[in-house]
């Protein structure tokens, strides 16, 4: 690849402590994101996506036991810097976030336009040009200037989470993470918001990493497509590849389970859970539930004990297809 | 950061915004006539009761002219004239004569008596202390020009205090006994123990006595033993009071105290307390809500266990317990009661803080480096401010009614008659069982009138508390 990716993440780790043990809720993540691309992170419930989300932001939660890895920012190293350089350099700046359940995110009682700027004031910007930066975002997102002065309660879901989002690009940054953007909303206007985003990437040349468990929705935006499961990424790839050539077991099943529209079939899905990830299985961490292991004895004592390497599969896009599965070691 | 000037604002809203959305409702409009009636009426009490209120309720003698267990003056107008009214006899005929080193005062006035029961009593009040110092003290000498032509002598009284009560004197009690021996030939008209007064306004109709109506005289003749000593006995110092049995707005009690300067008292006192309390109260909830919810961890449980320990003490028995063994006065009480009751208002503020701190725009506020301080006058004061101000509305009347329940059991009393202490009175003078209701249902419903006033206060200004309720 002959530039220099924007975002690098290198065997990320981060680790909670809880009374039960410790919970491995990434482990050794590795991506890269480009410039304009959005990379789709697909999975479960419990698969470790929005801790990934927040390990990129680096808001954790205050048991956090273990922060390990290197994340590459335009070729700097932000996750070992201090946390008041990346708070005035990065955060905001470089890489935003829309967090999950943002329909909450917005204090009850104060108005729109001086929760928005809150960020900005506490970076020393002035309340002027602030406000004029947020009032352009809003305008950005297709909401009028002067709800700066409503307050959340007078807004729709759909208008709050393009308040949200007008609050990660007001600082222009590079990177906007959605975790979970449109999950709560109905889907028209879950449509409009991702017609919304099309039209910023475009517009403010953003690269987004896009955080869902919906296959169906992620293949609207993405460009590229990583599968996690169990704190670990499984399957990465172009969107192209991986939703036409889906290499891992899980893949396939995800894929399988997403409903069609008026074709009878029964949906198939993947027996059992997601495992803790406090004791997660040893090896491969899906083998519990895999089809190929239970059917193919040659696999056993393979994907039971040792960690699958990811290997390149053939594909369309430009982008490398790994998968991390013992079918293709 | 660039200066700008804040306007004042609570909520988003100023102060007027927060008075047209608190009147926007019906129930904000009658909470704030029915607010602004009771602010009205303890300023009014303020300034229309002497500052030494407290010492002159508590003194007897200030009240003696008045008649004990009297109903309401506008009883007469409501069932007819049937009670004497009391009378402050100011129009009279005054006049000074000399003779023989002695001065002759004579005082003449005239009462159109037209009522079933008479007057209860005749004071002569004399203010000049000179008078009842005399070496010789002056003698006072009533005649009484009755409508039916007989008039009755009474005296010669002497004058040695100052105020003089006509009928309980022995004199009298024989000379009207003697009017009635010779006049109707009965005997041992007035009894033993009471005021021959009433009397004179009596006649005999069938071997009974009926009031006699009519417009009856007064000839009064103050005898000084010294000459030129009109100066003694003159206008301004002389009242004659004709004791009724109705009095007031409002009544009086076994004292002859006037229920509707005690009824009156207890506005602003009984005002003072509960907003005290309610101040007490809602201070260490607010420091203990917010220290227990904004530092969690052991602090929290700590303070929490502290708050369950509060809210399961037993504060009304602790209280008339406490009462009694220290014989606290009302300001002990209410420093007792507020102390025993803020535990669920801090559970409240405790909880909402816990919610709030939870919630994405402080884990935003954090990542965007905010400080502790920053997020509590930012975030978390906004949003508990107004719930401040709606938790010492609410527990006004919760207080106001403990304390009146405190007084009612004659303890934590005060100098100033709250309207629990005339409660507590008309209870041991057994006001309900005779039937005295005007000591018993105005302090009663005064006290419900206000409890009500705060409810409604709190129900009119939970859209202003409540953002999400403004607008639907």
């Amino acid at each position: 690849m002959i530039a220099m990716a924007l975002l690098e993440v290198k065997n990320a780790r981060l680790y909670y402590t809880t009374t039960k043990g410790i919970v491995k809720a990434v482990d050794s993540v590795s991506f890269e994101l480009n410039e304009g691309e959005t990379l789709a992170v697909v999975g479960e419930s419990g698969s470790g996506k929005s801790t990934l989300a927040k390990l990129l932001v680096r808001v954790w939660e205050r048991n956090v036991s273990l922060v390990d890895g290197e994340i590459y920012l335009e070729g700097k190293e932000v996750l070992h810097i201090p946390e008041s350089e990346f708070r005035r350099e990065v955060r905001w700046k470089k890489i935003a976030m829309v967090p999950q359940a943002s329909m909450n995110a917005l204090n009850p009682v104060i108005k729109i336009g001086d929760q928005m700027i809150e960020p900005l004031l506490l970076q020393g910007t002035g309340k002027e040009e602030a406000l004029k930066m947020a009032m352009d975002a809003l305008e950005a997102v297709g909401l009028p200037r002067d709800i700066v002065n409503r307050y959340p309660h007078q807004l729709s879901g759909g208008m709050k989470q393009r308040v949200i989002i007008a609050m990660s690009i007001m600082a222009h940054p590079r990177i906007v993470i959605l975790d979970e953007p449109t999950s709560a909303l109905d889907v028209i206007t879950q449509a409009n918001i991702m017609n919304l985003l099309k039209k910023l990437k475009w517009e403010f040349k953003l690269s987004y990493i896009f955080i869902t468990h919906d296959l169906a929705l992620a293949s609207e935006l993405a460009d590229a497509v990583a599968i996690m499961y169990a704190g670990k990424i499984v399957e990465i790839g172009g969107a192209e590849d991986i939703y036409q050539n889906p290499s891992h077991p899980y893949t396939q099943g995800l894929i399988s389970s997403v409903p069609t529209l008026r074709v009878d079939k029964s949906l198939s899905f993947i027996p059992g859970e997601v495992p803790s990830l406090i004791n997660p299985p040893p090896g491969c961490r899906f083998h519990p539930r895999c089809p190929y292991y239970r059917d193919r004895d040659y696999l056993k004592g393979l994907c039971d004990a040792k960690e699958p390497p990811g290997v390149k599969v053939e594909g369309k896009s430009s982008r490398t297809h790994l998968v991390y599965c013992w079918l293709y070691g | 950061m660039a200066k700008r000037r804040r306007e004042f604002r609570i909520l988003g809203m100023t102060p007027s915004e927060i008075f047209k959305e608190f009147i926007s409702g019906s129930t904000g409009k009658v909470a704030m006539a029915l607010f602004i009636i009771l602010v009205v009426v303890s300023i009014y009490a303020l300034i229309v009761l002497p500052p030494n209120f407290a010492e002159i309720w508590n003194n007897p003698k200030y009240w003696q002219l008045n008649p004990q267990y009297a109903p309401p003056a506008w009883m007469d107008s409501v069932i007819g004239p049937v009670y004497s009214p009391q009378i402050y006899v100011n129009n009279y005929e005054y006049s000074v004569q000399q003779s023989n080193g002695v001065t002759y005062i004579t005082i003449s006035f005239s009462v159109d008596y037209k009522y079933d029961k008479p007057w209860n009593e005749i004071f002569v009040v004399i203010n000049n202390p000179a008078i009842y110092n005399l070496p010789q003290p002056p003698v006072l000498s009533i005649t009484v020009y009755r409508p039916d032509g007989n008039e009755i002598v009474l005296g010669p009284l002497p004058i040695n205090r100052r105020v003089t009560t006509l009928g309980v004197a022995p004199e009298v009690m024989g000379q009207v006994n003697l009017f009635y021996a010779e006049k109707y030939h009965i005997t041992g008209v007035v009894p033993t123990g009471s005021s021959a007064t009433p009397y004179i306004f009596y006649t005999v109709d069938d071997g009974k006595l009926t009031p006699l109506k009519g417009v009856y005289n007064f000839r009064l003749v103050f005898y000084v033993f010294s000459q030129n000593a009109s100066s003694l006995i003159n206008r301004e110092d002389l009242e004659i009071v004709l004791q009724g049995q109705i009095y007031g707005l409002m009544g009086t009690d076994n004292e002859g105290h006037d229920l509707w300067l005690g009824l009156l008292a207890g506005f602003p006192i009984d005002l003072a307390v509960g907003l005290l309390t309610a101040l007490i109260i809602v201070v260490i909830a607010v420091v203990i809500g917010i220290v227990a919810g904004f530092y969690g961890g052991l602090v929290d449980e700590g303070l929490m266990r502290l708050t369950d320990f509060v809210i399961l003490l037993p504060a009304f028995p602790l209280l008339i317990v406490f009462s009694v063994l220290f014989r606290w006065n009302i300001w002990y009480a209410v420093v007792f009661l507020a102390i025993v009751s803020w535990g669920a208002s801090a559970r409240i503020i405790r909880a909402m803080i816990m919610q709030i701190r939870n919630a994405q725009y402080i884990e935003s506020a954090i990542i965007a480096g905010a400080s502790r301080m920053w997020i509590l006058r930012n975030h978390i004061l906004p949003q508990i401010v107004p719930y401040i101000l709606y938790l010492l509305v609410t527990n006004v009347p919760g207080a106001i009614l403990t304390l009146t329940s405190i007084n009612f059991l004659g303890l934590a009393g005060s100098e100033y008659p709250t309207w629990g202490i005339l409660l507590y009175y008309a209870e041991v003078f057994g006001a309900l069982t005779s039937g005295y209701w005007w000591w018993v249902v105005p302090p009663g419903l005064l006290v419900a009138f206000v409890a009500v006033v705060f409810i409604l206060t709190a129900m009119a200004s939970e859209p202003v508390v409540n953002p999400r309720l403004r607008y639907g």
